[in-house]
């Protein structure tokens, strides 16, 4: 709902934009491009418009591969079911929508400032223990780790599983070089800014003294002295990430 | 251009209206359930008697009956005393009730006990138990008195427990039965917690003490004794009592008392100290909570085991009542 007012502002504000000096009622989506993009927000894939000469959208969508990163954790925990240490394996789960217009100043010059909104999953990062660390099965769900003051409990397959998430809405904000839609065939932009991403953290399952479970939102403020450095960093990281940099090349060719 | 600029911004900054302050803040943990934990059908009967100046002088050598407690769940606690080391004794039964006859059976305690009421109040007229198989009938004498050793004769204090009107205490005083307990513990390279579910009714405290030394707490062998059992009950009362039963017939009791205003968490005293043991301490503190028929007891103490290695450890006994 956000992003069809934004879209319909943005277009009304662009075409008010170029009504103020010539009447490019004829240069609106009077060509269609197509870009390949790679970057720091994934691999994308797009079309885009000219909306008159001093603007066009775009609009696709942009992913990370799944590439999985593994890291062995030492598992605080004497209990002879309990493995000394735990493979988790972290995989980015980012897919997006975007939608983002682009603002030239000049009208036949490629700089250009681009404002827009990516729209996705809002779980950004997943992890879980790709080997077991409770040995018995028959302890699944009945212990597991403390994470602060929080019980991270096994499901009945002996898994534990966090998220990292952000906000599902990301606006952009940048500048760039290049025309969406080139006026050649082809045509390379490149693109610098900053998707906003809220206010990060990690969330995971966990059990409280009822036996229920809730998903709970972690914060560097919910470690104590006991916790790993680790998880302590990884918290930091998260948290700081409230801006994340996009750089970006993108391949492009004019379609009509 | 200038124009071109002002719509940008405008635009840049509605943008930015878009950025969340936060994402989801997960679950957030309810704190007030809903309780159904009426009184129990016996707790308008139940009653205290404390013998309070001189112990009522007993049949079993050296021993003293200090008091006897009718509890909220039909049970009888019969206080003893050593006459010459003050050590206290505790016993327990099942109680039932006739009349103004409390029928008193079990492993060790046997016999009845007569009350009736005056103007005064509730007065026991006549106790006699016995203990151990060996007669321990006290003649608290005509009416309410018995006679001390000296020939003095004294009055036993009655508490009509029903009349406390309290309702975190209406809610506690009952007999529980274990469901589980969960062992949470921090230090030393530990972090961990476990679950131990109650197996035919009976908690087994040995997996707590199994859990413990798995997890490197050095324990003394008078410790590993004293957590070598096995829980059949826990009896709370009005008279803020705490008992432990086991199934050898043994009992443990503390004496509780509010440690905060809410009453959200009690101090315990430990009135037997065979009870005591390195999880257990003066800033040992219960917590309570309930939630339909089940009360959760969260210990929390600090553990200094044999070897000073220090720990921060709970113990979440996790309780249904058993009527």
């Amino acid at each position: 709902m956000r992003s069809t007012f934004l879209f319909a502002l943005l277009t009304f504000v662009s075409v008010q934009m170029s009504a103020q000096e010539e009447s490019p009622v004829k240069d609106i989506f009077n060509h269609l491009g197509i870009g390949v993009s790679v970057g720091t927000d994934g691999i994308g894939f797009d079309l885009a418009a000219p909306v008159t000469s001093y603007a066009a959208i775009r609009g696709g969508v942009s992913f990370w591969p799944k590439v999985a990163i593994s890291k062995d954790i030492h598992i605080k925990d004497n209990n002879p079911t309990i493995a000394d240490e735990v493979t988790l394996e972290g995989k980015p789960n980012i897919f997006d929508f975007k939608l983002l217009a682009d603002f030239y100043p000049s009208k036949t010059g490629s700089f250009h400032i681009t404002a827009g909104l990516y729209v996705g999953k809002s779980a950004f990062l997943t992890a879980t223990n790709t080997t077991q660390f409770i040995k018995d099965p028959s302890k699944y769900g009945k212990l597991g780790l403390i994470v602060g003051d929080y019980r991270i409990e096994t499901d009945q397959t002996g898994h534990i599983s966090a998220e990292a998430k952000a906000s599902s809405v990301k606006p952009y904000l940048g500048i760039g070089f290049g025309r969406a839609v080139p006026k050649g065939r082809i045509g390379v932009t490149c693109d610098f800014g900053v998707q906003f991403w809220g206010r990060p953290a990690a969330y995971a399952w966990t059990v409280n003294d009822w036996g229920d479970r809730l998903y709970h939102k972690f914060s560097v403020d919910d470690l104590d002295q006991y916790d790993d450095k680790a998880i302590k960093d990884a918290l930091d990281v998260i948290d700081k990430i409230c801006v994340f940099p996009v750089l970006n090349i993108r391949l492009t060719g004019r379609i009509f | 251009m200038k124009k071109n600029i002002v719509y940008l911004a405008i635009a840049a900054m509605f943008f930015m209206s878009f950025v969340a302050c936060s994402t989801d803040d997960g679950d957030v943990e309810k704190t007030d359930y809903p309780v159904n934990l009426n009184p129990p059908a016996a707790a308008a009967s139940a009653f205290y008697c404390e013998l309070p100046v001189t112990m009522a002088p007993t049949t079993v050598s050296s021993l003293r009956l200090k008091s006897f407690e009718i509890t909220e769940s039909s049970k009888i606690v019969v206080e003893l005393r050593d006459g010459v080391t003050n050590k206290p004794t505790y016993v327990m039964g099942d109680v039932t009730q006739s009349g103004n006859t409390y029928r008193v059976s079990g492993d060790k305690v046997n016999g009845t006990i007569s009350l009736e009421s005056d103007s005064k109040g509730a007065r026991v007229t006549r106790a006699s138990v016995t203990w151990f198989a060996i007669d321990l009938t006290v003649m608290i004498g005509e009416v309410v008195r018995y006679m001390t050793e000296n020939g003095n004769p004294v009055e036993g204090a009655v508490t009509n427990t029903s009349d406390i009107e309290d309702e975190v205490m209406t809610r506690l005083a009952r007999t529980w039965s274990i469901l589980s307990a969960i062992v949470d513990l921090k230090g030393n390279d530990i972090k961990a917690y476990e679950e131990f579910d109650s197996r035919g009714g009976i908690f087994y405290l040995s997996d707590v003490l199994n859990e413990a030394v798995q997890q490197g707490v050095n324990i003394s062998e008078k410790d590993k004794a004293a957590l070598n059992k096995q829980i059949r009950s826990v009896t709370m009362t009005k008279t803020q009592k705490l008992y432990l039963t086991y199934v050898d017939g043994k009992e443990d009791v503390a004496a509780w008392s509010w440690a905060n205003a809410d009453k959200t968490s009690i101090k315990i005293d430990l009135l037997d100290q065979d009870m005591g043991n390195i999880f257990l301490n003066d800033d040992t503190r219960l917590y309570i909570s309930f939630r339909d028929n089940r009360c959760n007891l969260r210990l929390e103490t600090t553990i200094t085991d044999d070897s000073g290695k220090r720990w921060e450890g709970s113990l979440t006994f996790k309780l249904k009542s058993a009527e």
